[in-house]
């Protein structure tokens, strides 16, 4: 056994340690949930892709890009649709944040439409849908570290190893310590991620134009859509981005990272910036898969197929993975850990609760973050392939957070009631679905999250429209367009009075 | 005047992102393109044409985020207010 790899993943480890070492400690819970509001553009971009970016990318999704080929871009066409989305949900979320202390997204939602219940609600489904994706990341971690010491370290120690690092500095360190270690695992797994996929395409395909010239002698149906051995209608590709790409920023771990931004500009500077260093990134890893699917020994184990390939270049190449794949799997743990056990603390027990103080709050969240770790665990020894299973149905279910979020931002007649039958409803009518799968999803190819959304849309605005907005939201916008009338420059030459 | 230009805008690229993601995405529109000839810039079809769409997408977002920052939509101050009986629930 080659022990540089380990060398290489616990070097990363250290590092990233010894950078935020002084970010360990918080001083109230709002620098545990939000950093004090604190972070500029650099830092949100790369902590947007680090916690987005997930290990099992390297897995999961590498299987798809092997097998299937062009249908695994789908990533790039959502990932800037959910880019669209945080620009537009950025401006109300951050200003209500700031101006009435907003610390989540469930207590953002609890706080516009004036209900516990919602807030309650929205928090819970945050928690139920992330989950899985927890759990494949840290089998991931795993996975990554049996195979990069060639077994000596097994996949359980590997899993304990990972999670005992990230829950020690989310719990001391909160949102300050997750986006800092995240801007170190960002450029770690971009540029390290990228340069690894180059150099694998010069060494074993003699660069870009002659591996798509070899697939497209030898594997044509691996440059369109739906990709070879499958028949998968046209809906399907439309569902999966529009779903991805509407549901993708609605992640509670990706949108409490708004209430860390310093100001809009930064959100929307982060906006502008993730989609492209995304689009580069992801698109060099889906050709060199394409590329790779040339390789026999790669599709008996496509999961592996990358892993495989970083072996067959040397202990210092799968060295290299093993720590891009880490930084991408921390990254997505950290944020996923800190996010829930926010929640819960936030969300759940002081709503339960309202006398609980301030730092009984981060107490709460550091137990929690112990809880979450010790489940996660638990359950990661269960099967791999079941948990990836899991995670994609979740894009089914967190998509039906989507109507209540920007109806509530934008819709002054979105309501209470039409937001929790909404969610529900869409939610019931979602996973019925998707677990009873009648002939009709897989014939017309529209996927059971599009039923669900689009009844969800349809209940919130009739319901919207059988009452009038209360007074409580005429009075939220009036003060929303009172604090833009103070900032904004009208462009005329004549002053005119504001029209709220 | 403020909200009108603020909504108009909005309003205006959000159709522009939806045409390009219609485009990008709907059967029929994306079946046009879901083919491997003809090459454009060393890459099938169906590759540049959802590259072009994503770099349209990008483009839009520059395009407005420059708009905003020239109104200052981007710079707003805000002052927290006194808010420990509102935040995130029922007012009492």
């Amino acid at each position: 056994m080659n022990i540089i790899p380990l060398i290489m993943i616990f070097t990363f480890f250290a590092i990233m340690l010894f950078i935020i070492r002084k970010k360990l400690g918080v001083s109230s819970f709002e620098d545990y949930a939000t950093a004090n509001r604190s972070f500029g553009f650099f830092a949100l971009t790369f902590s947007v892709l680090a916690t987005w970016i997930v290990g099992a990318m390297y897995t999961a999704w590498a299987g798809m890009a092997v097998t299937y080929g062009f249908t695994a871009l789908y990533c790039i066409a959502y990932a800037i649709i959910t880019m669209i989305v945080m620009y537009y949900v950025a401006p109300k979320t951050y200003i209500w944040g700031v101006r009435y202390g907003i610390k989540t997204q469930s207590e953002l939602l609890g706080f516009r439409y004036q209900s516990k219940s919602l807030r309650m609600l929205t928090g819970i489904w945050g928690i139920v849908f992330t989950i899985p994706w927890l759990i494949v990341e840290i089998v991931t971690q795993g996975y990554v570290f049996e195979y990069a010491t060639g077994g000596l370290i097994s996949q359980f120690w590997g899993m304990v190893l990972g999670i005992i690092v990230v829950a020690v500095f989310v719990s001391l360190g909160g949102m300050r310590s997750v986006i800092t270690a995240n801007v170190f695992q960002g450029l770690i797994l971009i540029f390290g991620g990228t340069a690894l996929m180059i150099y694998f395409v010069y060494k074993y395909f003699g660069g870009f134009a002659s591996g798509f010239e070899m697939v497209v002698n030898d594997y044509p149906g691996m440059l369109t859509y739906p990709g070879p051995g499958w028949d998968s209608p046209t809906p399907y590709w439309t569902s999966i981005v529009i779903l991805s790409g509407l549901g993708g920023f609605l992640w509670p771990w990706a949108y409490n990272k708004l209430f860390a931004g310093d100001s809009i500009r930064t959100i929307k500077v982060s906006a502008v910036l993730a989609p492209i260093i995304y689009a580069i990134f992801f698109s060099i890893f889906v050709v060199t898969a394409i590329f790779i699917h040339s390789y026999d020994q790669t599709l008996s184990d496509v999961q592996g197929a990358f892993l495989w390939i970083a072996s067959e270049s040397g202990p210092i190449a799968l060295g290299l993975l093993g720590v891009v794949i880490m930084a991408s799997s921390v990254g997505t743990v950290s944020g996923i850990i800190q996010a829930i056990s926010t929640t819960i603390s936030r969300d759940l027990a002081q709503v339960i609760n309202r006398k609980i103080s301030d730092k009984k709050a981060v107490y709460i969240a550091r137990i929690s973050v112990v809880v979450i770790s010790i489940v996660s665990l638990f359950f990661g020894t269960a099967d791999l392939g079941l948990m990836v299973f899991l995670a994609l149905f979740t894009y089914d279910g967190i998509i039906l957070l989507f109507p209540v979020v920007i109806l509530g931002l934008y819709w002054k007649r979105a309501n209470k009631e039409g937001a929790i039958i909404g969610l529900i409803a869409g939610t019931a009518l979602s996973m019925f679905l998707r677990f009873f799968n009648p002939n009709f999803i897989e014939g017309w190819g529209w996927q059971p999250g599009v039923y669900g959304l689009t009844l969800s849309f349809i209940i919130m605005i009739v319901v919207g429209y059988m009452k009038n907005p209360s007074a409580f939201v005429q009075k939220l916008w009036e003060d929303t367009e009172i604090i833009y009338a103070e900032n904004v420059r009208v462009p005329t030459l004549k002053p005119r009075s504001r029209i709220s | 005047m403020l909200i009108n230009i603020r909504n108009k805008k909005n309003s205006i690229f959000l159709i522009y992102y939806s045409l390009i993601s219609v485009c990008m995405t709907f059967p029929g529109l994306f079946d046009l393109a879901n083919r491997i000839e003809p090459w454009v810039f060393g890459l099938p079809f169906s590759m540049f044409y959802l590259f072009l769409c994503v770099a349209l997408l990008c483009a839009g977002l520059c395009i407005q985020f420059f708009i905003e920052s020239k109104l200052g939509e981007l710079d707003i101050e805000v002052t927290p207010k006194d808010n420990s009986n509102v935040s995130g629930g029922e007012e009492s």
